[in-house]
């Protein structure tokens, strides 16, 4: 009953809200991405990055709109750096990726020595969840409204689905895909700032494979931004609970693992589920070349 | 991830060239002087006790670094050999712990590997189904496994599966596991690996399935049965290393026992550029690189490690890219 009482309390629905504005933004930025045709696994380090920029924001101004501000231009400037190197250099996309989790897990680590270990300015006062939550919420809804609505979004959508064909038309692929994920970038600072003031202290496992599980929503809902937005919301009461719960005392470690599992195995279940569903026809052409 | 413009001695020389700058660079900027460079120098080459750590930690990357190799070459990223290592990990301490006392040093080696090998392949398997029959891609599906199989690890720890310490007839193999079994396990497998490349149909195919897969299914190469056996090997090669880490010198289990020698995997497959002398040379590198950093009493050599191999792999796929203009297909 008690346990209820926690999972049912405002404590709970602020956590729900910490825990999802990083699922969510990194969902949208992933959603700008994929709509333009970059996988794009690094989205675990731009969360990781815009946090530390917002720490080290918070900490040298005192303001944590300033460490947000921090937070997002950092995450712009990563995802610029990855942009440039992928599309100018040609270099593989997922390499690419994986080094920048590697990059901003790294400096997260180092940070945490030269700063002191925990530096704990969050969730500052005067800084509420629910305006990054808000943020979130526009980022959602500007996202759909540019990707369906304007003529960028649909130069977006050509050079996702179809490169060659939009380059043929005189679309300029490298310049939209790059722009695209500066913007994802931005986002994902969003959610980064998020992470930071949401987790209190800067540890390199802080992120723990949010971006990863994003890019899998992302997939899934095919790069809607709305769709991904709702499945992170899931994914975020996941987290608050085992937050909450794990609060209250008696979690055993076998019981926290068992948390830990739960959305990396739900996603790769999904994965099944929606490919079941969505690609039968595709994936029987699939079967046949392979039994051949 | 295909094979690029530049030729792979030049990526090697470039990768192992800036993993060395770039090392020394962080030392520097940690705030040690060149001079503790002698430090370094007594932590892994300058003594016996030195050259054996490097050998053990080179050992464990170049067995990783392989087990990557195997998937790249067949065109899969497996991103997964932590959490390969985890479960190899716990296989093989559950199984080393439950053998007969009277068992030789040997015997236990053996069994421990070959537990150890069978459930990083059966952790393998799972993103090669996915990929290949509900087209996932590896890159996000194996590190979605690697989470699972930290938690995994976690709660086979607690609940007591797994012995927390080594058993007591197993100390007399340490000195010999950590000294001569590892590297020759490591080197069996590159020689093995290679030889199975360029000698059997299998491995030839796994090559060319890396080239191009619609021309290989057009000439009735099955596909998907040799994406699942690249990813099943390259999964039971990861966790190889564990095997005889857990049977020998660390003993006690821990989650991770070579911390990050997964994602060092990456790093060695890259700079080693597909080749057999790469990809020792890459290891070796790495392996004194961590060791040296151990040595020099840096503040945070896990960390260093990472961002050092990050900073490789970024040198390594900036050297080695496409032409410019290239695009990247969607998932």
């Amino acid at each position: 009953m008690n346990a209820l009482l926690a999972v049912l309390s405002f404590t709970m629905l602020a956590q729900v809200v910490w825990s999802t504005v990083p699922y969510a933004c990194a969902a949208i930025g992933g959603a700008w991405s994929q709509r333009s045709g970059v996988l794009h696994v690094g989205l675990d380090g731009l969360l990781l990055g815009a946090a530390l920029a917002a720490f080290v924001g918070v900490r040298a101004t005192g303001s944590p709109w300033a460490g947000a501000v921090a937070g997002v231009v950092a995450a712009s400037a990563l995802a610029a750096a990855h942009a440039a190197l992928i599309l100018r250099r040609g270099a593989d996309p997922i390499v690419i990726g994986v080094a920048l989790n590697l990059v901003a897990g790294g400096a997260v680590h180092v940070a945490a020595r030269w700063l002191g270990g925990a530096t704990t300015a969050a969730p500052p006062a005067g800084f509420h969840a629910a305006w990054l939550a808000g943020g979130a919420a526009a980022c959602a809804a500007a996202t759909a409204a540019i990707v369906h609505h304007t003529r960028f979004g649909l130069r977006l959508r050509a050079a996702g689905d179809d490169p060659a064909a939009a380059a043929t038309v005189g679309i300029a692929v490298t310049s939209v895909r790059a722009a695209a994920l500066v913007i994802a970038g931005a986002i994902c600072g969003i959610g980064g700032v998020a992470l930071a003031y949401g987790h209190g202290r800067l540890d390199p496992g802080m992120s723990g494979g949010r971006g990863l599980i994003a890019l899998a929503v992302v997939i899934l809902s095919a790069g809607r931004p709305w769709r991904a937005a709702a499945a992170c919301l899931f994914f975020g009461v996941l987290d608050a609970l085992h937050v909450v719960l794990a609060a209250r005392g008696g979690s055993s470690g076998a019981a926290a693992a068992a948390a830990a599992m739960l959305p990396p195995l739900i996603a790769l279940i999904a994965f099944v589920l929606i490919a079941r569903r969505a690609g039968a026809e595709r994936r029987a052409v699939e079967l046949g070349q392979a039994a051949r | 991830m295909m094979p690029g413009r530049a030729s792979p001695r030049f990526v090697a020389a470039v990768g192992l060239s800036v993993a060395w700058i770039a090392f020394d660079a962080l030392a520097i900027a940690h705030g040690q002087s060149l001079a503790s460079l002698g430090l370094f120098f007594r932590g892994t080459w300058g003594t016996g006790e030195g050259i054996g750590a490097v050998l053990r930690a080179a050992s464990a990357l170049l067995l990783a670094g392989v087990a990557v190799h195997v998937a790249l070459r067949a065109g899969l990223f497996n991103a997964g050999a932590d959490g390969q290592i985890a479960v190899g990990c716990a296989a093989a301490s559950a199984v080393a712990s439950r053998l007969p006392p009277a068992w030789s040093g040997g015997a236990v080696l053996a069994t421990a590997s070959i537990a150890a090998a069978a459930a990083g392949a059966a952790w393998a398997a799972v993103p090669a189904v996915l990929r290949v029959r509900y087209r996932a891609h590896e890159a996000i599906t194996t590190i979605l496994m690697n989470r699972v199989a930290a938690a995994v690890a976690m709660a086979a720890l607690a609940r007591g599966v797994v012995a927390p310490a080594a058993s007591a007839h197993l100390a007399p193999l340490h000195a010999a596991a950590a000294g001569v079994a590892l590297p020759l396990v490591a080197i069996g497998a590159v020689l093995a690996v290679a030889s199975v490349e360029r000698w059997t149909r299998i491995g030839r195919e796994m090559g060319l399935v890396g080239m191009g897969r619609e021309a290989c299914a057009a000439e009735r190469i099955p596909v998907g049965a040799r994406l699942l056996q690249a990813m099943l090997a390259s999964g039971a090669i990861a966790a190889l290393s564990s095997g005889v880490i857990v049977a020998g010198a660390a003993g006690p289990f821990a989650p991770g026992v070579e911390p990050g020698a997964g994602f060092g995997g990456i790093a060695v497959a890259l700079v080693g550029g597909g080749r057999a002398v790469g990809l020792v040379l890459a290891a070796l590198l790495f392996g004194t690189l961590a060791r040296g950093g151990v040595a020099m009493g840096a503040v945070v050599p896990g960390a260093m490690m990472d961002v050092l191999q990050a900073v490789v792999i970024v040198a390594v796929a900036f050297v080695d890219a496409r032409p410019r203009g290239a695009l990247a297909e969607p998932a």
